[in-house]
């Protein structure tokens, strides 16, 4: 061992007799508590703030939807040969389906939204 | 040995995400590079530099981000460090101007921080003054690495026994050291 970690050694043992268990050990213990805490508020802030986006866009979304000269720019029946890229649902069965996942509304530039389901 | 990159974004990612082992790692690593800091900052004042190592910490772990060398961490907490440090003396200053207001005392006078250097060369007085059984004592127990139950053994005496006279030996430096400092406070080697 070199001289100048002998003397850091030394001088660590004399004025902190457990560096790797006393109460220094729990400073770093009480520190990494902290930084999780932090983590987990950044995260559930993050998730919060989405939430409260999707759900601001759904609603507008909805109400766009009930609008008559909207509706009745839907085809009454898809051609026979064309399989319908969507499904209209109800509000309950959307719910049902999203449950606790995320989700984006992003403008299609035509006027509607297409929903993106984030995830986990 | 510096550490390479990875194991600096690893270990500075891993303060920042609070995991145990990284901060374990930590604490063994840099804390008694922090602590040394303290000590000659505050010329050996032992209640500062724990209180100075605790704040430094806890900035630490508000603060830390990934760093991607050993130099940029260790610049970054030596800031930190001092941060913690300035913030206690402002601390410790309003609360002494308070006392001298109530005791019509004056301020006494700042002390130039110690360096490392000085610290080390108050350590070797230190223990250059000491017994020659002190100082085997304190060479086995902190260089050595042995066990209270070792040095029990070999020196013939029960482990509170061990025990006693090594706390009698950390404090005799400790006095020495703080007296090694105070003698040169007049200077910044």
């Amino acid at each position: 061992m070199k001289k100048s970690d002998e003397s850091a050694q030394l001088l660590t043992g004399v004025y902190h007799d457990d560096w790797a268990g006393g109460v220094t050990a729990d400073f770093a213990r009480q520190a990494a508590t902290m930084a999780r805490q932090r983590q987990a508020r950044r995260k559930r802030h993050f998730a919060t703030t989405l939430a409260i986006a999707a759900a601001t866009a759904l609603l507008l979304s909805v109400n766009h939807q009930s609008d008559p000269s909207v509706i009745s720019k839907l085809p009454s029946e898809a051609p026979p040969a064309e399989i319908p890229g969507y499904e209209i649902i109800s509000d309950e069965q959307l719910v049902a389906e999203l449950r606790d996942q995320a989700i984006l509304i992003i403008p299609n530039g035509e006027g509607g939204t297409k929903i993106v389901i984030v995830g986990n | 040995m510096e550490q390479s990159a990875s194991d600096i974004v690893t270990l500075t990612q891993g303060l920042s995400d609070g995991r145990e082992e990284a901060w374990q790692r930590f604490h063994l690593q840099y804390g008694p590079r922090i602590f040394r800091h303290l000590l000659a900052a505050t010329r050996g004042n032992y209640d500062l530099s724990t209180e100075g190592l605790q704040q430094t910490y806890l900035r630490v772990a508000r603060y830390a981000r990934p760093c991607s060398s050993e130099s940029e961490f260790l610049a970054w907490l030596r800031t930190v460090t001092q941060s913690a440090l300035r913030d206690l003396w402002r601390r410790q200053g309003t609360i002494r101007r308070l006392l001298d207001r109530f005791l019509a005392q004056t301020d006494s006078p700042s002390v130039a921080p110690a360096t490392e250097e000085v610290l080390f060369f108050a350590l070797d007085q230190a223990m250059a003054e000491l017994d020659e059984s002190d100082r085997a004592l304190l060479t086995a127990k902190y260089l050595r690495d042995e066990s209270m139950a070792d040095i029990a053994r070999r020196l013939s005496l029960t482990t509170k026994a061990v025990e006693s006279r090594l706390t009698r030996a950390r404090l005799r430096v400790r006095a020495r050291i703080d007296a090694c400092l105070a003698s040169h406070s007049h200077e910044k080697i």
